[in-house]
């Protein structure tokens, strides 16, 4: 029996395969836009071209998100770790698509810092840990050593006048490298708040934490020599003005100038009404950038700090976290919504926007003209290896999260199965119930009126469409205009938890009496009919002959000898039933308004959810294949001999 | 005595009752498939003469003169799918021109036919029974009850298009649907049937492989899935319901071309050194063929009610005329008075079509069930 369960579970392997296989291939063929309107403002048609009117923007923005959620649950690009390289040259005239023209390196970790030496390389700093000049040499390959709770992330970078680098990590450590040489020369022990920033300040090192506090350290041994007060909540970046002075930035909106020599504040200004992510000094020295995480940069004179005359450039749909100036006239940032783009702040408008990017963008940087990114990026992945990638994901059951509201689509078909299934079981038992002794009577009986009347009847109940009766059911029972007796929405009432048992147990049952009865009676008629077909067969048999000849009452003859026979060939019928009500329940579910999976498939398909689509045809095939082998498996215990062949 | 026996064997063969002439004897003294015949052949006829019995022109009529047949191109607009050759068809003239075809009249100048309907250019008329056609919205009968006005017999939708119309114009597509996409189903189930069972080996489980992945698939999801990605036209309704709902077929197919393959005659037919196309084609197919017929006739009953569902669901195509669309209008009224109607009656025209199409196909298989031999 064990031989042939596993003999039948390989037979099965290549249907699997080609299962997934299928789906697949659905989902990539499926056009990729998901509809407009769900996401959007709601105007426009029921399907189709959606967001023409008010809310385009927005719905084009949450639009781009869906095609790239869309491509990542594909696995149609890999999000590789690159430091990459941009053109500014030619970013004039309409905005337009900006493609890099070089990724530089790829990493071992996620590249969160940039910072560029004298000779013109460049230092990463990466989510591993690692501190990289990017023609290839490893400075350091950790900062910590092992054996701390989670590896660091050198999240800022700076180099000094004297050409060493300085980084600081998410533990609040910070450390100094020797390029030439690639040795730590000098390094702090981690203070618990990440390092948002570090800049060199005259002779002086500088670094903004989370605690709040800007630390002014000594250049050789990184001892603090000031710790300045002053932010009400955590410093994220910092700049130096020309004359010396320090800026600092953070969640507080605040802009605080100090005088890094002396450990004073020299000014505070009340910033411009948002958090600052990054700040930069453009290079003539009289303006200062702001990468807000009210998704806007502003563009400060240096002069007038208190942002009366901002300049803002709108265009992100997230925080922008990163900005660099390119010249004196453009900028670039680096945002959450996973792009970068090219400003022009005297024409205050967008230059270029960057396409292939998958992931926050961490740093950005500008030199000569040429733009560097630290970001993942996306790159066309073979089919093969994608349907690889596919094949893993069905086989772990790791089907993403819902476009629609986000949540795990393992979660919402968790709560969707057993309604689906729980119903399905209740109908399956009513029908076999019903029709298999309808079916014996009409074998008995062959030719009776019965037999003639029963046919009909059951047959004219199976060309009823499930649609049809499922409204006229309610039109005569749940409708105000004549027997308002039965619910026909949902499985439960709202108060059901207020109710006493027995009130509750007939809420119960009252909501799934019309439900029920749509499913049901259309398979009454396939299952009676073979029930009569097997058992006029096994009525033929010599055994019953032989039972009848020994005189044995009518009615043992039909149930001990021919019915105990056939009850069994019906039974395996149960796995061929349970797919086609899965089919089935879309339209039931439909009707009554039940949280199920044909429900769940019916909303999915309407707001183009594709993780909920595949994840729902993926599970009703895997539970078709489990009814063929269920249906299988009881035939062979019932006749062994097809287990030998 | 050779020759004088050899007429009268031939002429007993001659008198014998073929395999099909017996089935038409068996399934004519069968009552209920004969009434399934029936229905089918009425709706087949309602559906080809739709244009004339539900339109908004006349059947024919006399305009200043001269003779038009204005329903008559309703045909050439709905049947003829290209535009070139539907314009062709529209200026073909008969003589001196009295047979024009054109669904524009240049005639009429801008006005539709009813418009001229009452005016004293119009020498006489034949109407259709219903004066609307299913697209037409008649602006001041909007949600008309049942009865209440006689120019629309079963009253209006919300939009003012007559509902008799609908019905009449739905059966269709409904038929449309059914026949168009069982064609397709059948003919790449016989086809992969017939190889797989003629070829076996590889082949066979190849194609068997193929069936049993595209079962797995609940097939009303799958259909659903793929109609929301694709424009819900009725062609790709009928494509997808073709190229979704053969695998029935294939096996039926499968196993009859197992059982016919292995008898004596295919084994001379090979031993004469026919080809394998030929012995196929001629010998297997013919003798493997009769129940894929019981099966069709079932399958066009599962493509209507598939189609009707689809429609019934929004996704249908909502250019034409669909009764499951109907029924969906029905139900935002299941809690008003008078509008009861609109649920049944589109309801019960897909009931009597499916029952035509079962009764239909149960007697065609009683009538092929050797078992049943008299």
């Amino acid at each position: 029996m064990i031989v042939y369960v596993l003999k039948r579970l390989v037979a099965m392997l290549p249907t699997l395969l080609g299962i997934t296989f299928v789906t697949f291939l659905i989902i990539n063929l499926a056009p990729g836009d998901p509809v407009a309107t769900k996401f959007g403002a709601g105007a426009g048609s029921e399907r189709g071209m959606g967001g023409a009117g008010g809310g385009g923007a927005q719905s084009r923005e949450r639009q781009a998100d869906a095609i790239k959620a869309k491509k990542k649950l594909l696995g149609m690009v890999t999000e590789d770790r690159t430091v990459s390289e941009w053109p500014t040259a030619g970013t004039g005239g309409e905005a337009q698509a900006w493609e890099r023209s070089e990724r530089l390196a790829e990493l071992a970790g996620w590249p969160l810092s940039l910072a560029r030496l004298s000779d013109g390389r460049l230092v990463a700093g990466t989510s591993a840990g690692e501190v990289v000049v990017l023609d290839g040499e490893l400075l350091a390959a950790t900062l910590h050593p092992a054996g701390d709770a989670g590896a660091a992330q050198v999240s800022a970078l700076a180099v000094l006048p004297d050409g060493d680098v300085v980084a600081g990590d998410t533990q609040g450590a910070v450390a100094r490298y020797d390029v030439g040489t690639g040795q730590q020369a000098a390094s702090t022990s981690p203070l618990g708040k990440q390092i948002r920033d570090v800049v060199a300040v005259g002779d002086l090192v500088a670094t903004a934490a989370d605690d709040g506090k800007v630390r002014i350290l000594e250049p050789d041994s990184l001892k603090t020599r000031y710790a300045l007060d002053g932010h009400l909540s955590g410093v994220w970046a910092l700049a130096v003005l020309p004359d010396g002075g320090l800026v600092s930035a953070g969640y507080d909106q605040h802009l605080r100038v100090w005088d890094a020599d002396a450990g004073t504040l020299v000014a505070d200004h009340p910033g411009v009404g948002a958090a600052v992510n990054d700040l930069a000094l453009s290079p003539d020295g009289t303006r200062l950038a702001l990468a807000l995480a009210d998704r806007t940069v502003a563009v400060l004179p240096v002069a007038d700090l208190d942002g009366g005359t901002a300049v803002l450039l709108k265009g992100h749909y997230k925080e922008v976290s990163t900005v660099a100036w390119v010249d004196d006239d453009r900028l670039v940032t680096g945002s959450a919504d996973e792009t970068a783009r090219l400003w022009s702040v005297r024409e205050t408008r967008e230059l270029a926007q960057s396409t292939d990017i998958a992931g926050a963008v961490k740093a950005v940087l500008a030199a000569d003209g040429i733009v560097f990114t630290a970001a993942r990026s996306w790159r066309e992945v073979p089919v093969w290896k994608r349907y690889l990638r596919w094949l893993g994901r069905t086989a772990t059951l790791d089907f993403d999260r819902s476009f629609v509201d986000d949540r795990l689509v393992i979660d919402k078909i968790a709560e969707a199965l057993p309604i689906t299934l729980g119903m399905n079981l209740v109908a399956i038992t009513i029908i076999y119930v019903v029709s298999i002794p309808l079916g014996v009577m009409a074998a008995v009986r062959r030719g009776s009126a019965f037999d003639q009347l029963s046919s009909v009847l059951l047959f004219l109940l199976y060309s009823m469409p499930s649609f049809w009766v499922g409204t006229m059911l309610i039109m005569s029972f749940s409708s105000v205009r004549t027997l308002d007796i039965l619910p026909s929405v949902g499985l439960y009432s709202d108060n059901q938890l207020d109710m006493s048992y027995l009130p509750w147990l007939w809420d119960r049952i009252s909501h799934l009496v019309l439900p029920v009865a749509t499913m049901v009676y259309g398979g009454f008629a396939s299952l009676s009919r073979y029930a009569r077909t097997t058992m006029l067969e096994t009525i033929q048999e010599d055994y019953v002959r032989t039972a009848r000849a020994k005189g044995l009452p009518e009615y043992i003859v039909v149930f001990k000898h021919a019915f105990r026979n056939s009850l069994i060939t019906i039974v395996t019928l149960i796995g061929n039933l349970l797919p086609a009500m899965i089919g089935g329940s879309v339209i039931v579910e439909y009707i009554f308004t039940i949280e199920g999976m044909g429900r769940l498939g019916f909303d999915a398909i309407l707001a183009r959810d594709y993780p909920v689509i595949m994840a729902i045809t993926t599970f009703s095939a895997f539970l078709t294949l489990l009814g063929i082998l269920v249906s299988d498996l009881l035939y062979s215990v019932v006749d062994p001999r097809v287990r030998n062949e | 005595m050779a020759t004088a026996t050899t007429p009268s064997a031939v002429k007993s063969v001659a008198a014998g009752e073929g395999y099909w002439a017996r089935i038409w004897r068996r399934l004519k003294a069968h009552h209920s498939g004969m009434a399934g015949l029936l229905i089918v052949l009425l709706l087949t006829g309602m559906g080809v003469s739709a244009p004339l019995i539900a339109n908004d022109k006349p059947v024919v009529c006399s305009y200043k003169g001269e003779l038009y047949f204005p329903a008559v191109a309703t045909y050439v607009d709905s049947w003829v799918p290209w535009q070139s050759m539907r314009n062709e068809l529209k200026s073909f003239e008969v003589g001196d021109g009295w047979f024009p075809m054109s669904g524009s009249y240049p005639v009429l100048e801008g006005k539709t036919w009813k418009e001229v309907a009452d005016s004293p250019d119009m020498g006489f008329a034949l109407w259709p029974l219903v004066r609307w056609s299913p697209t037409d919205f008649d602006e001041s009968a909007l949600k008309v009850k049942l009865g209440v006005d006689p120019g629309h017999p079963l009253g209006t939708d919300d939009l003012g298009r007559d509902l008799m119309s609908r019905l009449i114009h739905g059966t269709v597509v409904a038929l449309l649907v059914g026949v168009v996409a069982m064609s397709i189903s059948s003919v790449i189930g016989i086809t992969l049937g017939l190889a797989a069972g003629f070829f076996g080996k590889g082949v066979d489980l190849v194609l068997s492989r193929i069936t049993e992945i595209v079962m797995c698939f609940p097939t009303f999801f799958l259909i659903i899935a793929v109609i929301a990605f694709l424009e819900p036209s009725i062609i790709n309704i009928m494509l997808v319901l073709g190229f979704v709902g053969w695998t029935r077929i294939f096996r039926l197919v499968r196993g009859e071309v197992l059982k016919v393959r292995s008898l004596d005659y295919i084994a001379a037919a090979r031993s004469l050194g026919m080809k394998d196309a030929r012995i196929m084609f001629r010998h297997v197919l013919p003798n493997a063929i009769s129940p894929v017929f019981v099966a069709i006739a079932f399958g066009v009953a599962n493509a209507v009610l598939a189609e009707t569902s689809l429609s019934f669901l929004g996704f249908g195509d909502t250019s034409v005329p669909s009764w499951g669309e109907m029924v969906q209008q029905g139900r935002s009224y299941v809690n008003q008075d008078g509008f009861a109607h609109m649920t049944i009656i589109p309801g019960l025209a897909i009931f009597v079509t499916l029952t035509g199409f079962n009764l239909f196909g149960q007697g065609l298989r009683d009538a092929m069930d050797p078992k049943l031999r008299d």
